[in-house]
Formats: structure tokens, sequence, C-alpha cells
């Protein structure tokens, strides 16, 4: 009874016209974009809701959106590539710390479940993945109904704001995502606490950087705090960009000061839990950093990687 | 067996409760229901609907009077289970708070007291010890979705729902119904539970859907996702001791918050006093056990009564003691090892060196003292390097089933029969559980002696309500081989003689009844734990354990590691400890077994429980001297600890 | 919604709710009784079912989504011969799952062993222990289920060359 009452109604296009046209036929509603699931499905009373009037699109039949380009230059993938594909199609190309996140994230089962398009589209909490994608400067094309279908290319970190909610129309589909392929001197990422069972608390960071000699000349470094938002800022970059290595306490204290600023500016009151983790995460990383850097100093003309 | 009605004739049924405890209902604002719907109230019931459950009582639907947090407040059935749910949430309970009279009195209890020895003429100039340990009491929801199911075929009301106690729901509701006992079918579900969930809450929802099942006058189900709730345990004590560091006296304290309702809070007492006596030699000891009442669900049966948060206060305690006086615990145990425990109403003397040797067995293994030594030095106030390491021992003894009074009030059966084919059958209500019934089902063969085609049939204990009593205390793999074991004997002698009519049947005792004591030993063990603490996230992870056990027969090695995993593993995560994937070192249990033919049966559950507790909060404050002596662990304590730590240095 | 799929070998055609969970539908409109939980995809694990082949937690994937897939529960898995490579694992090394999550960690053991059944190809321990604990239950240590995972491998490789031979 319940099912002939109150089931979604599902349209599954199967290329992106036929998307179009769907999105076009349901002008004035707001369609639900259904990537892999597994975000929308682990929300809490999920089913059974009321949903009886709810056209869902489910785009795992759009042929477009499961395809994998790669140049010299970039790699692009469909919306619907899951993220064990792209760690697996990607292993020998792709910036390592893009690879660390996607193993980071939950076990290959559910990898094989999560979507890169459904990563960056979470509704009740951030992924590590949307940071370092960030930082990686990576673009992501974004269709969307304006009296006509668009389509537009977007730098990451422009689609979000500083809270990490997704800024584009309503009922827009991201459809591709493009990953510039170059290499960094250092990358790192580590995440502390669980996303799932405790986002209150958890957190991660990533960052790239190149060095020349024993400065940093480009740094891009993220915050995820995944209950919150993202804790990226030029002004933290130039902060980073202009360490000398190995970096003293002072210098260090600064920066971190800088970092738990920006996060009470940007977000308020965060618990002192997820506080702890975002210094001891920023302390791991500075320590690895000057590790790194003293056993490069020996050996003039070498590149830490 | 279920009912042969298709979906559309049966109503679907959730219910809906009140979030807040220490309140009365003022107003119920309902949606407009319909007549698809009903809602089945405590008013409809034609008697008090009050659920009896070991000598306590607790309502069923109230209003009146919400003391817990979750209590069922209505139930409401409708065509279908997603309907209901949706339904029920539009119900609004307008709720004012409890008269002080009316409100839960949170001294309600029971106390009892142990002395033994005699009490020194003063403990003036003794160095004093103190230390406690704190069980958070906390409720956690079952992910498995528990049914009861009930339809009317003439006279006979049958419900099939998962439950231990078949015979405790036919009672309850033949009681509250009205109905003769024997027109109440209970057709028993398979589970396997871990904790308590399957005991107190489906008996309430099968009382729920039969009434709703008369009501109606069609097949009801119930559909609630159920919880097992821990009790809230803290355990105060302060030993005192000469210069030399011999042990003059000792006081303990235990109180426990049990849940909203005193069901069998003597049982409680009872378990809690066999697991505080110490093994450690100390003349005199002096201990107090007070329970009380809490705003929870009741949970008297929460992994053990008592027993393994009571033992793991003791092992906590003699590891705090041995690093007062600077000797690794393996150390400290072998020097001040009782030879005897001595005789309490509670529990017989036993010997004790045993448990030295189970630790000599796993020490060197472990390289125990070298890493309790190494690790130590990471509080001294001279260490420079953020070591995150800690390890802990425990060794104790174990029991197993309910204590004697409680098995005399009440008593718990199975029923072995030859049949008319000379196959035997046991009817047992006991849930399947770590392959208990493969053992049962040897030790029977074995026992029995059958041969040629001739088979064991475990049977569910479908529609025939017999009552083997709740799985948690582990009874199956304590006293109930040795009972199986007298009733396959009696078999023998009797159902195969010349003269024996087949069926022959005999319903037999689950507990020992005429125990001296209220426990017998069960078996010995030894237990290591090492953990690092992950100094980013907090979270300690445990690298490996070691186990040293004695069992009384060892006739299955795989199934008894098996099980001992189970129990360490459990405890560990239990605790908020993770466990190590690094596929350099995952995290194992090494695991050393020997027998020893005294004891007649065994089971380790409650000990390794308590062993693996004791040890984990050792290895942890000596990763973090200054954390809180709380179990489970969280990620803020260790935060707190880790700050505390900086502030020390 | 009428939904067309095959489930343990059964072609059948149901009328459920479109983003009606797998779990609920198989263990509801089919009594599947291999599935008992409904965590509401909380990752408590113990819902695992093969899609195609692969396993899945069922809680995550709405009715819409498996039309026309096959669905393969515990209850026919464990009547197959590639069950019995697992179950011999079990046996062998000494490591069996509890009744709870028996169903799903064999299931999810038979996932990991199609990744590597083919002989040669390099068994990667890291993401095999990141998928023990993907069922959440204390049954088993990590280093355990690593064994059991090798084992199954093992004997499926050399039950696959000896049909081959």
């Amino acid at each position: 009874m319940y099912a002939e009452l109150r089931s979604p109604n599902i349209h599954e296009p199967e290329n992106i016209a036929a998307y179009n046209n769907t999105i076009l036929n349901y002008r004035g509603t707001t369609p639900f974009l259904w990537a892999g699931g597994t975000g929308i499905m682990s929300e809490s009373d999920f089913y059974p809701a009321d949903r009886g009037n709810m056209e869902i699109i489910s785009l795992d039949k759009v042929e477009e959106l499961h395809h994998f380009l790669r140049n010299d230059r970039y790699a692009e993938f469909g919306a619907m590539v899951s993220i064990n594909d792209i760690a697996q199609a990607g292993k020998l190309v792709l910036p390592r710390i893009l690879l660390d996140t996607i193993d980071s994230t939950a076990s290959r089962t559910v990898r094989e479940k999560i979507t890169i398009g459904g990563s960056l589209c979470t509704r009740s909490f951030k992924t590590s993945l949307s940071s370092t994608l960030m930082i990686l400067d990576a673009a992501a094309e974004v269709r969307f109904l304006k009296k006509r279908m668009h389509s537009k290319w977007f730098q990451l970190s422009r689609i979000y704001d500083k809270n990490g909610k997704l800024e584009v129309p309503t009922g827009a589909l991201l459809s591709k995502v493009r990953i510039a392929i170059q290499q960094y001197d250092y990358q790192y990422f580590r995440k502390a606490g669980s996303v799932m069972k405790d986002p209150q608390n958890a957190c991660s960071l990533a960052l790239v950087a190149r060095f020349e000699s024993a400065s940093i000349s480009y740094a891009r470094i993220i915050f995820t705090l995944h209950d919150k938002g993202f804790c990226y800022s030029r002004d933290l970059d130039n902060l980073i960009t202009s360490i000398h290595l190995p970096v003293g306490l002072s210098r260090y204290r600064q920066i971190e000061d800088y970092i738990i600023d920006y996060l009470h500016e940007n977000f308020g009151q965060i618990g002192r839990l997820q506080e702890e983790r975002v210094k001891g995460l920023f302390h791991d990383m500075m320590r690895d950093m000057n590790e790194r850097a003293l056993c490069w100093s020996g050996r003039e003309g070498e590149r830490m990687a | 067996m279920r009912a042969s009605q298709s979906k559309s004739t049966k109503f679907y049924g959730t219910l809906v409760v009140c979030p807040t405890p220490g309140v009365r209902i003022v107003k119920i604002d309902e949606p407009s229901l319909g007549e698809r719907y009903f809602t089945l109230r405590r008013s409809d019931f034609p008697q008090e609907a009050v659920l009896s459950i070991c000598g306590g009582t607790m309502p069923v639907l109230s209003e009146e009077k919400i003391v817990y947090e979750g209590q069922p407040v209505l139930a409401l059935f409708g065509p279908d289970s997603e309907s209901v749910v949706l339904m029920a949430r539009q119900f609004a309970l307008e709720t004012a708070p409890l008269e002080k009279e009316e409100a839960l009195d949170l001294d309600e209890g029971a106390v009892n007291e142990i002395t033994i020895g005699t009490p020194p003429a003063s403990l003036e100039g003794l160095r004093e010890v103190a230390g406690n340990i704190h069980f958070k009491g906390i409720t956690q929801p079952s992910p498995a979705r528990v049914e009861c199911e009930c339809w009317q075929e003439g006279e006979k009301l049958h419900v099939e729902l998962p439950t231990q106690w078949p015979a405790l729901v036919a009672t309850n509701l033949a009681r509250i119904l009205s109905m003769a006992p024997t027109d109440v079918v209970v057709h028993q579900m398979p589970c396997s539970p871990d904790a308590d969930e399957y005991l107190i809450q489906p008996t309430l929802m099968a009382i729920v859907c039969a009434m709703a099942a008369l009501k109606a006058g069609v097949p009801t189900v119930l559909s609630w996702n159920v919880s097992s709730v821990r009790p809230d345990i803290t355990v105060t004590r302060r030993t005192w001791c000469d210069d030399e560091g011999h042990l003059v006296s000792e006081e303990c304290r235990l109180d426990a918050s049990l849940g909203a309702f005193q069901i069998e809070d003597e049982e409680f007492i009872r378990q809690s006093m066999a697991g505080l006596v110490p093994n450690y030699d100390v003349p005199h000891f002096h201990a107090v056990v007070t329970t009380h009442r809490s705003a929870t669900m009741p949970s008297v049966f929460h992994g053990g009564a008592g027993y393994s948060q009571a033992l793991a206060s003791v092992e906590a305690h003699a590891t705090d003691l041995a690093r007062t006086f600077e000797t690794p615990p393996s150390s400290w145990k072998a020097l001040h090892l009782k030879v005897r425990r001595p005789f309490t109403d509670y529990m017989p003397s036993v010997e004790l060196d045993e448990l030295n040797a189970l630790v000599d067995m796993i020490d060197a293994e472990s390289d125990f003292k070298r890493k309790w030594a190494s690790y130590s030095t990471q509080t001294d106030e001279f260490s420079v390097l953020p070591f995150n390491r800690g390890i802990g021992l425990a060794t104790g003894i174990s029991i197993a089933g309910f204590s004697t009074s409680y098995a005399k009030e009440h008593p718990a059966s199975a029923k072995l029969t030859l049949t008319e084919k000379h196959n035997v059958t046991l009817l047992t209500s006991f849930p399947e559980r770590d392959g208990w019934s493969e053992g049962v089902k040897r030790a029977v063969m074995q026992e029995v002696d059958l041969t040629g085609d001739k088979d064991v049939i475990i049977l569910d204990n479908d529609g025939c309500q017999i009552d083997s009593g709740p799985a948690i205390l582990d009874r199956q793999r304590g006293q109930f081989p040795y009972q199986l074991s007298q009733a396959c004997i009696r078999l023998n002698l009797e159902g195969k003689g010349e003269d024996a009519h087949l069926p022959w049947s005999q319903i037999f005792n689950c507990d020992e009844s005429l125990m001296p004591c209220e426990f017998e030993p069960r078996g010995m063990a030894a237990l290591i734990v090492e953990l690092r603490l992950d100094d980013i996230d907090f979270q300690p992870v445990a690298l490996g354990a070691w186990v040293a056990a004695t069992y009384g027969t060892l006739d299955d090695q795989k199934t008894v590691k098996a099980q001992i995993r189970h129990a360490v593993v459990r405890a560990l995560r239990q605790s908020g400890i993770a466990l190590s994937c690094e596929a350099s070192r995952p995290f194992k249990v090494e695991m050393h077994l020997s027998q020893d033919s005294s004891l007649k049966a065994s089971s380790l559950d409650q000990a390794l429980d308590a062993l693996a507790r004791s040890a984990t909060l050792s290895a942890l404050r000596q990763c973090l001297s200054h954390i809180e002596p709380v179990l489970p662990t969280s990620p803020a304590q260790m935060e707190k600890a880790v700050m505390n730590r900086g502030g020390q240095e | 919604m009428r939904i067309e799929l095959t489930v343990d070998g059964k072609y059948l055609a149901l009328s459920v709710s479109s983003d009606k969970p797998l779990d609920l539908l198989l263990e509801e409109d089919l009594e599947i009784r291999s599935l008992k939980n409904h965590c509401k995809g909380r990752m408590c694990g113990n819902c695992i079912v093969l899609v195609d082949g692969r396993p899945v937690l069922s809680c995550l994937v709405p009715s819409f989504s498996v039309r026309g897939t096959n669905v393969v529960t515990y209850d026919s898995f464990s009547r197959t011969r590639d069950y019995r490579d697992i179950e011999k694992a079990y046996a062998s090394v000494g490591a069996y799952p509890c009744q709870e999550c028996y169903a799903s960690r064999t299931l999810l053991i038979e996932g990991i062993v199609r990744r590597y059944e083919m002989a040669g190809s390099e068994i990667d321990e890291e993401e095999i222990l990141q998928e023990a604990f993907l069922v959440d239950c204390s049954c088993l240590d990590s280093a355990s289920f690593l064994a059991v995972v090798r084992e199954s491998i093992a004997n499926r490789r050399k039950r696959k060359n000896v049909r081959r031979a």
C-alpha cells in the first residue's frame, strides 16, 4: 500500500540530452539528483519518508557521466565514476595526496559505491575529497537550467562557500571534474576521527607544496571540519609559502594561532577535541616537513619528495 | 508456523515513546488517523498491564508516569509498517514534570556487605593506596530489527518473536490477557544476542502486539528497535599497606545504577560480591555493594550481572598497587597472590597458584616485563620523547550462570528425549551462539553413544514453553554441559532399558541448585593487552592481546579459541579501543590453553571480559597516568589526559 | 514501483516503494532470513549481499537501482561451491564469525576473493584489513580475518586451477 501511495518517481536518463529533457519537463519543481546514494541513504530517517510527489533523477545510466579522459595536462572524470575507479585508473599519474585521500575513505566495498560527483555534493557533512581537490585546483563542470540548459566550468574552490555549502543554482548538476596532472615536492594528507560516526569531532588536513632550496615557494593548505566547513584562505597559503625550513617554534606558534583564530572566526565555537585534533594534524605535518628538511639539507640540490 | 494470511490482512504497528524521563503525559496530540489506523493505550488492557519479570515488575504502556528515557506511551497500528512509522512521527506528546513524591526514588535499591578477616587495630602510620573505576552506563541500540507477530487460531493465541524467555512471555500474556496459559503458544525465532536486548523488550512487545491482535481481531505485527542497557557502576577501593609493601587492610564500595525498576538487584549483588573479593593477600577485606535506580531501561543482565565489572576493579587496583611500589604487575602478583582464595558464601575456597603459572605462560611471549619498564619511563619526569604505549596484565577466576539462590527461585530447564526411532532431541530456548549447538550435539553423541544413522536434533523450542534461561550469563558453556551430561547418563540407564517406553523424555534443570556456595569457579585466565595511543586523533589502538587459560575440558580447541577471541575483542571494543589494522602488525589474540580436570565445566567469558577491561585500563594508565579511570574510554577523555600530562611535564 | 530482478536465482517482479532500501526489500518483501539488521546506513555492516557479483551494503542501495540486477544473499550462496572455499578457510584458520555477522562476513570475503582469485594478482593486505572493519562485529580480530581471506583465496585459486587442469 505504502509502495503504491508514496513511491517517488524515478527517471533514468541514458545521456545528457535525455537528462536535459527531463529537467526541462520538470521545470518549476526541484528534482532530486541521485548519484551513488551512499550519503543520502545514511541520513537519519531516510526511509520511510513522505516523498510521494518527489521526482528522483538517477544519474547512473547517463553515459557521459561515466567517462574518463586523460591527457598530459589533466584527467577528467564524469561525476558518476566511483572514487575507487579513480584511484585504480589514476594510480600512476594522479597526485599522491588524492590517492591517499581516497584510500582513507571507508573501505573498498563502500568506495566502489561512492561517486566523485556525489562526494562533492554531500548535504550533511563535508568530505575530505572535496578539500583535497580544492587545493589541487580541480575544476568542475556545472550544468544548470536558466531558461535553457547551460554548462560552465568552475574552480572547485569557487563553488563552495566558507561553510562548505555548495553555491550552485538549485537543481544544477555537477557533471565532470577535471584534475590537473602535476606533481609537488611535498604532499600531506591525514584525517583524525570518524566522519560517519562522529563528524562533530572529525577533521582532516591536506597540503601540497613546492620548495626552492629550504624555502617553501608554493603551498596550498586546507583543513576540513567535516561538520562545519573548510578552513582555506590565500592568507594561510601565503603564511606557509613564506616558511624557511626547518620551522622554529615561534613561527610555528604564529601559524597555529592564525589557524585557530581563523577557525573561531569562521565557525564560531568549535569543540575542544576537534580543535586539539586540528593542532595535532598541523603539528604532525610541520614535524614531518622539518624532518624532511633536515634530511635534505645535507644533500644539496636534491629535492624533497 | 507463521500466520498464512496475506500482508493486506495484517495490521502493522510501532511504539510511540516518550524521550524525556521524570514526566507525565498531559496531552497527546494525535494526527487524524482515519479508519485504517488504531491506537492501543494503557486503558485498552482488561487489567493493569504490568510486565512481571524475575520478581520485579514494570509497566507495559504508561502515560501517568514516565520514568525512563524512551518509555512506551502507546502503540499505533496501521496498514503497513512504513505508513505507521510516518504517522507515529506526527504524534506530539505534551508533558509536565512529575511531582516529587511520584518521581523515581534514586536511592531505592538493595545493599549488602561482606567482611573477610579481622580489621587491624589501627590504620595509623600505614600508607593508603586509593583507586576507583567507573563503568559508564550506556544504552546501545541494536541494529537488529525486532519483529513480533501475533495471530489467533481458534482459542489459541500464537506469538512469534525472538526471545530467550518463551515461558516468561507466555506467562505474562496469559496473566494480562486473562487467558489459560495453555492457550498461548510462543514460537521462538532465532536470535544471537550480544547483550540483553532479547530479554525484557521483546516480552513487552509481545504483550502490546497480542492485545492489538485481540482488539482488531486480525493478525498484527509490531516492529521496534530494541536496545541493550549497561548498568552504571562505580567501584572505589582503599588499601592500607606497611612500609615494606605488605597489604594490611582493604575497603571497597561498589555503587550500581540498574535502571528504573528493581528487577533482580539481589542477583546483581551476589555476582558483584563474588567478583570483588581480591586474589591478592590482604588480611582484612570489607566490601559494600549498593544498587540504585536510574532513568534507563532495567539493565540487570548485561554481559553478566556485575561479576566482570567487580573482577575488573580488583585487577585494575592490583596494578595500581604494583605501580605504587614500582614493581611490574607480574612480579607483584607473584609476591602477593594468596595461596587459597578464602571460602565465602559466594565462592568456595580455590587454589590460586595456577594463576601465576598462567601469567608465566604469557609473560615471556609478550615481553611484558621489558615493555612495562620501558613504557613506564614515559610518565617519568625526565622523559622527553612522547611515548604513547602501554601494556596491562590481569588475572582471575571465572564464574558462569546464575547463583544458587537465583536458580532455586527461577528454575530454568531443557528437555532431552529419546525418540521412537532412537534419535535424541534436545528442546531448549538457548539461542545459538559461537557454534554452541555443534558442541552440544557432539557431547550428546558421545554420552549417549549413538551409532549408525542416529542423530541428535536440537529443537528450537517452537511452541513449547521451556525456558533454559538467558544466554547472557553463558550458562551453556558453563554449567549446562554438566547438567546435560547427567541427563544423558539417566537417558542411558532408563531410556535404553529393555522395558523402557519410547519416546522417553526428561526435563532437566539447567542449573545446579545444590551448590554449597552461590557460584563455582569455572576456569582461570591471565590476559595481557598492549596498546598505543594515537596522539593526533586521541584514539587508543590495541596492538595485541595474549591469553593463557585453564579449562575443565578441551574437546574442541578451535571452537574454544574462537570463543576466547570473541570475548576479548568484544570487551576491548566495548571499552572504546580500536584494533590495529596495520598490515605490518594487525591486532591478534595469542592463546595458550591448558586443561584442569578438577574443573568439571568451564566458561571463561565473564573472566575474559573483566580481564580485558582491567588490562586495558592499566595499559591506558601507563600511557597517560592522569587519565580518568572511566570505561568505555572516549577520545575526549584521552585528549583531556594528554593535556594534563603536558601540564605536569 | 514495479521492480524486476533476480534474487538467489529466482526471477521476481515486485511492487515496492522505489526508495526502499534493498535490505528491507529482501527482509520484508522476500522474507530472507539471513538479513535481520537495518542500521539505516550507520555502517553496521551486517546487511551485505552480492549485487552482480560485488558485495554491497544493502541498506545503502535503493530498490530502484537494483532493477535488472542479480542479487545473491547468503541463503543461496551458502549452497554453492564458492562458499565451501570460505567455509574451509574458517575451519583451517580456526576463526569463525559469530552467528550475527556470519552471513555478511562470508559474502564480504567472497567479494574480496573474487578480486584476487586470478592466480598471480598481488594481495593488498592494507585494503583487506580496511575491509575487516566494514562488518562492525567483535567476533574476529584483524589478523584472523586476514588469515581467513588469504586461505579462502588460496582455496579458490587451487580449485580453479584443478578445474582448468
